[in-house]
């Protein structure tokens, strides 16, 4: 489903200064796997996220999703196919501050055609219902905590029923009860529905909820475990 | 979820800078449209002068002084200088005349006690010949004045709300009030020759009259043109043919008079365009602020699978919409401050100061909108394109 080959990403910084963020990488990534990517702070790992996504351009190489090279398509195509193909769980708080918890998981909804009208909201409710939240539905992100909050995201992020799920160190800010509790929902989503993830962590100790473990140092991949 | 949800939930999520987009919208809007009631009420008051005016030269004697001319559009001239009335009938054969009137100036009283201002002026006319005060009469036409009767400007008050004042001692029956016009012609009483004469007797009886004139000159000759025919050829026809006589085009006397209004329009203008250059910048800054604030949100619907377009059109969006609201509000308060504040308006800036129409009014509104959501539109569109061409990955992880 993904795959890179000798990709490498550097970044401008500040006039002539560059940060070669990705380094000759070259991966496969295949239907239906839980793929989970460790590694220091700046190993790379975020960009390589970015680089799947077509957020970014790789500097040199070739990213492919399902045969496209997604950031070569025109802004309309690119971002349809985000929107159909792609789940995204972020590091930071995502949620759309003004909007409720159902509201920010129909988000999606708004720049597709994937899922529309009452069968949005149902399908919104039951995916909030899938990760615990039924009782705050109408709740605004302010008033939920750090892991409720990732729930909500990981909700939003499943509501175009995806084929990759990229989570991007979604239990960073969270304490290590929640942080296991939001990856056995990751585990628990993939199980369910099959979904490729490509999740990104810096911690070791959550490597066992994956089918695959890649370790990232340097802008590279240091070790492959299948 | 719709677009204008999204975009409702983030004006109502931001009160501060939508207050304060919302507020700027609203004094481009009032002040557009409240320059606009000024411009046209001046205007307006202008071109009502000039109709009213009637003269379309007056004729004054030969050496009169240039800055003598303001003032003089309505009452003749304030003059020590005379003319034989004899000349009327010079002036009247003149091709292209229409019509002429006699007027005289009689004295200048101060401290009168008839008026607040400083100064009170007597002026004669020809009633049966006038075509000058006759429009401000319409309404209420005097036919002809009778001895002891006078027509007073509007700043002229008869002691204990009646009717009747002396002038040197010579009593006086006032028929009508005018019009405010603002100027001199408000503290003026209009008399007929024949009352002219009457005080003029009656103050040479005193030891030390208070003024000397003849009674058989004129200050000023009311001049009107046939149509067709150009005042100025007609002023140079009146030049040529009646020796003595000065002739002077109305544009002239109303110079002052329209040098003082466009220097008032300059000034709203200039405020207004001051106005509007401080809120499109101050706009601009709340929006680049809003635009910095939320670029991780944009990154997020970005990601989400919203194109460039759809982002943009967001952030142009909510300008719309305060820009809407807020030039909605700005409009009704100042077409609401210019129905309730119009005579304080008028009296501060000595212009009129009315409604328009409601079908003109309705396109001033309609242009104060218009120029709401252009102000608020080129203010948001720099930042919001800006944010919306930057790479996702950069928008997304700042």
């Amino acid at each position: 489903m993904i795959s890179l080959q000798n990709v490498s990403k550097t970044y401008s910084v500040r006039g002539d200064s560059s940060v070669l963020a990705v380094r000759n990488l070259t991966m496969q990534v295949e239907k239906g796997e839980f793929v989970i990517i460790t590694g220091r702070s700046g190993s790379g790992k975020t960009t390589l996220l970015s680089l799947v996504a077509g957020l970014t351009w790789p500097t040199s190489g070739q990213v492919l999703l399902d045969g496209i090279e997604v950031w070569r398509l025109a802004d309309k195509e690119q971002s349809l196919l985000r929107n159909k193909k792609i789940g995204f769980v972020f590091q930071f708080p995502s949620l759309l501050p003004t909007l409720t918890s159902v509201e920010n998981v129909l988000l999606p909804t708004m720049f597709g055609d994937k899922v529309k009208g009452d069968r949005s909201r149902d399908r919104a409710v039951m995916l909030l219902e899938q990760v615990g939240l039924n009782d705050k539905l109408r709740s605004y992100p302010r008033q939920l905590s750090g892991g409720q909050q990732q729930r909500v995201v990981i909700a939003r992020a499943l509501m175009n029923e995806p084929q990759l799920l990229l989570a991007d160190e979604p239990t960073s800010d969270l304490d290590e009860l929640t942080e296991h509790e939001i990856m056995a929902l990751f585990r628990n989503i993939h199980a369910l529905t099959g979904v490729t993830v490509l999740l990104v962590t810096h911690s070791n100790d959550l490597a066992g909820y994956g089918t695959r473990l890649i370790r990232m140092a340097g802008g590279a991949i240091t070790d492959l475990d299948d | 979820m719709s677009l204008l949800v999204l975009v409702l939930r983030n004006i109502s999520g931001n009160l501060f800078r939508s207050g304060a987009i919302f507020l700027c919208a609203s004094l481009v809007a009032g002040l557009g449209l409240s320059a606009t009631f000024v411009v046209r009420g001046a205007e307006t008051g202008l071109r009502q002068n000039l109709s009213r005016m009637g003269a379309d030269i007056i004729a004054v004697p030969w050496g009169t002084m240039s800055q003598d001319f303001d003032g003089a559009h309505l009452m003749g001239m304030m003059t020590e200088r005379w003319m034989p009335r004899a000349y009327m009938e010079k002036i009247a054969a003149v091709p292209g005349v229409e019509a002429t009137s006699p007027q005289l100036y009689v004295s200048t009283w101060a401290d009168s006690g008839f008026t607040t201002r400083p100064e009170l002026y007597v002026v004669a006319y020809e009633p049966a010949t006038d075509f000058v005060l006759r429009p401000w009469l319409e309404n209420d036409p005097i036919g002809t004045l009778r001895l002891g009767e006078g027509v007073a400007g509007a700043a002229i008050q008869a002691p204990d709300g009646g009717q009747r004042i002396h002038l040197y001692g010579y009593p006086i029956h006032l028929l009508r009030s005018l019009e405010e016009v603002g100027g001199d012609i408000d503290q003026t009483v209009f008399i007929s020759f024949e009352t002219a004469l009457a005080i003029l007797e009656h103050v040479q009886m005193e030891a030390q009259p208070a003024f000397e004139i003849n009674p058989h000159t004129i200050s000023t000759a009311m001049v009107k043109v046939r149509l067709g025919h150009s005042p100025h050829d007609v002023a140079v026809s009146i030049l040529e043919q009646v020796p003595g006589v000065l002739p002077i085009e109305s544009t002239g006397f109303f110079q002052t008079q329209r040098s003082q209004m466009v220097g008032l329009l300059r000034t709203v203008l200039a405020l207004s365009g001051l106005t509007w250059m401080l809120s499109l910048a101050f706009m601009g800054f709340a929006f680049t602020l809003a635009a910095n604030e939320r670029r991780r949100q944009i990154g997020v619907l970005r990601a989400l699978g919203a194109t460039r377009g759809l982002v943009l059109k967001t952030l142009l969006l909510e300008g719309v919409v305060l820009a809407l609201s807020g030039g909605a509000a700005g409009t009704i308060s100042a077409v609401l401050s210019a129905f309730l504040f119009r005579e304080q308006i008028a009296r501060a800036t000595d212009i009129q100061y009315t409604l328009p129409p409601p079908l003109a009014l309705l396109g001033m509104v309609a242009a104060g909108l218009v120029l709401a959501l252009l102000s608020v539109s080129a203010a948001a569109w720099f930042p919001a394109s800006r944010l919306c061409r930057e790479e996702m990955v950069v928008t997304v992880r700042e």
